[in-house]
């Protein structure tokens, strides 16, 4: 026994974060076959939108999610409209380097403004931890834990229950099939696009509670969001979960038994790994995404 | 070799002739730009004759920039002989995977081979033997030419590069090469080996982006895993090679100049806003001139 309890209910509570943390790359990578690398800067956006708040203000970042989704949807649409749309017609890599010149543009916008200085949001309860038999629980993990868990079972329910998210998952499926029982995959795209910036925007809150952050950590949280991706299979909120408890598992354990070092290495040998030999996913169906 | 091609590479020799004529500052930017012009031209082999677009590359900027200061540091081997095992190491890598990796296509083959390039500089970063996070210090050349010899270096290689790549615009191989872009299935019934043209293709690539990695490793001195695996190196070199324009000879050398010129007349003007003006810089690229200056 000994430690590893500790290091299975560590891994739960982190998995479950990075599930939900990456539902919106997955949507997007899933629905517009677009990888964008600019979206773990969307989640520190969404950290530094909570931390402007908290330290402006006086709100709460758990309060703020709502605030930061909206901030992300009217954001996303508006760079798919603007942006996307028009690089998506060409080869899908362009994609690629269109969203790592926004990357390399919104990490250092932030880092003019805040400066590389790592801050944290230092919530009152941040400290608090109760022992419960052999694990030692920190109260703020639990709390990002549930709200994860909710959020995502919004986003499955949306998608599941709502004509939008049906409409969503008609243009994953068969985009010419959508467009023939008469749904706009452009208006699809713009929607998914938004969605997904939302949900990054929103974890970014949980991620600034969770830990301190500086404009540059974008790229890690890009890779940690692909991994889940790739691992799980695109587009549904199952796979974002499974996907996402691996890497919760996987980097506490690496951390823990080989040194917080080799944590990054493992998770990229692993996603180079699944794009060698399966790049379809563990779950992935054979219509999600196309390889 | 054709009027234009002949022309550049003269321009290219004249090239030579330039360092008396130079301050160290634009002799260092020239030099940036011929390591630039290199890495593009090695990409444009396989991104602009073969299709795949190794987002990665510089993974083996790396394996060349590393082994090179290995061999010269703790085997005391000389650069001269150090270098071209590290482009001879970095081709054979390169070689060894390119079966398997390049099953795949488009933007998983190039978000693949960007993780094996992050997982590289994660693993220098961790081993021992590599100096772990903080590098490795080489010995600062003395000899003749002083730090003129890496202007000398990086425009050979661009002209062996150059050479290459009017080979391939010309070849046989480089026939094949174009069919497995433009249709891969068809290139494959019409009995091309798609798998050892695709592999060669790419180890070409390698074995220049490799040596170029070697040369920059000995000229900065000091090599560490952020800046051997550097992303925003891999990202200049495709948006040099949108910028001049892919599938051409003459594009990625434009493109690499142009790119340059522009990052430092930048840098020089704007130096607290260098990374957003380079940001913004990438996604205009992207959206005005996908297709280069230089069009096919």
């Amino acid at each position: 026994m000994g430690i590893l309890p500790q290091l299975i209910l560590e891994s739960l509570l982190l998995g479950t974060f990075y599930a939900f943390m990456s539902l919106g790359f997955s949507l997007m990578w899933g629905v517009l076959n677009i990888i964008n690398l600019a979206y773990g800067t969307y989640i520190i956006l969404g950290a530094y939108t909570a931390y402007t708040l908290y330290t402006g203000l006086g709100v709460d970042p758990l309060l703020s999610i709502p605030f930061s989704f909206l901030l992300g949807l009217s954001f996303g649409v508006l760079l798919q409209r603007v942006l996307i749309d028009r690089v998506m017609r060409l080869e899908p890599f362009m994609v690629l380097i269109l969203t790592f010149g926004l990357d390399v543009f919104l990490s250092n916008l932030l880092n003019l403004i805040f400066r590389a200085d790592i801050r944290s949001i230092d919530v009152p309860y941040a400290e608090r931890s109760f022992v419960i038999g052999p694990v030692i629980v920190t109260e703020v993990k639990v709390l990002v834990f549930f709200l994860s868990l909710l959020l995502t079972g919004a986003v499955y329910v949306l998608l599941q229950k709502t004509w939008t998210g049906r409409s969503i998952r008609a243009v994953a499926l068969d985009r010419e099939g959508a467009q023939i029982v008469g749904i706009s995959p452009g208006k699809v795209f713009a929607v998914t696009s938004g969605l997904g910036t939302g949900i990054a925007f929103s974890s970014g809150n949980l991620y600034g509670v969770l830990q301190g952050f500086t404009p540059f950590d974008g790229g890690m949280l890009t890779v940690k969001a692909f991994l889940v991706s790739i691992v799980g299979g695109l587009g549904r909120v199952e796979s974002a979960l499974a996907g996402g408890l691996f890497l919760g598992f996987l980097e506490v354990f690496t951390a823990f038994y080989l040194g917080e070092g080799w944590k990054f290495f493992a998770s990229l040998l692993v996603m180079f790994l699944f794009l060698l030999i399966r790049p379809r996913g563990l779950l992935g169906g054979k219509y999600y995404g196309e390889v | 070799m054709g009027k234009y091609e002949r022309l550049i590479f003269f321009l290219l020799l004249a090239m030579g002739l330039l360092p008396p004529l130079l301050t160290d500052y634009w002799e260092r930017v020239l030099t940036l730009s011929l390591m630039l012009s290199s890495l593009s031209l090695a990409q444009n082999i396989l991104l602009g004759y073969t299709g795949y677009p190794a987002f990665g590359c510089v993974a083996f900027f790396g394996i060349g920039g590393y082994t090179t200061a290995l061999l010269m540091k703790d085997l005391g081997l000389p650069f001269w002989v150090s270098l071209p095992i590290g482009g001879v190491v970095s081709a054979l890598f390169a070689l060894l995977i390119a079966p398997p990796l390049m099953r795949l296509k488009s933007h998983y083959f190039a978000i693949t081979t960007l993780a094996l390039q992050l997982a590289l500089g994660e693993l220098v970063a961790n081993l021992e033997f590599t100096g772990g996070a903080q590098g490795i210090n080489l010995p600062i050349y003395v000899g003749p030419g002083g730090y003129l010899i890496f202007f000398y270096l990086f425009l050979l290689l661009t002209i062996f590069a150059f050479l290459l790549n009017v080979y391939v615009e010309r070849s046989t191989f480089g026939y094949a090469l174009k069919a497995i872009r433009e249709d891969e299935t068809a290139a494959e019934t019409m009995g091309v080996n798609t798998v050892l043209f695709k592999s060669v293709s790419f180890s070409m690539m390698a074995l220049i982006t490799g040596l170029s990695g070697g040369v920059y490793a000995y000229w900065i001195t000091y090599i560490d895993p952020t800046s051997m695996f550097d992303p925003l190196l891999s990202v200049k070199i495709f948006v040099a090679l949108l910028l001049g324009g892919v599938g051409t000879v003459a594009g990625p050398l434009l493109g690499a100049f142009t790119l340059e010129f522009l990052s430092e007349v930048l840098w020089g003007r704007f130096p607290k806003v260098h990374g957003v003006v380079l940001g913004l810089l990438i996604v205009l690229i992207v959206l005005i001139i996908p297709r280069g200056i230089w069009r096919r």
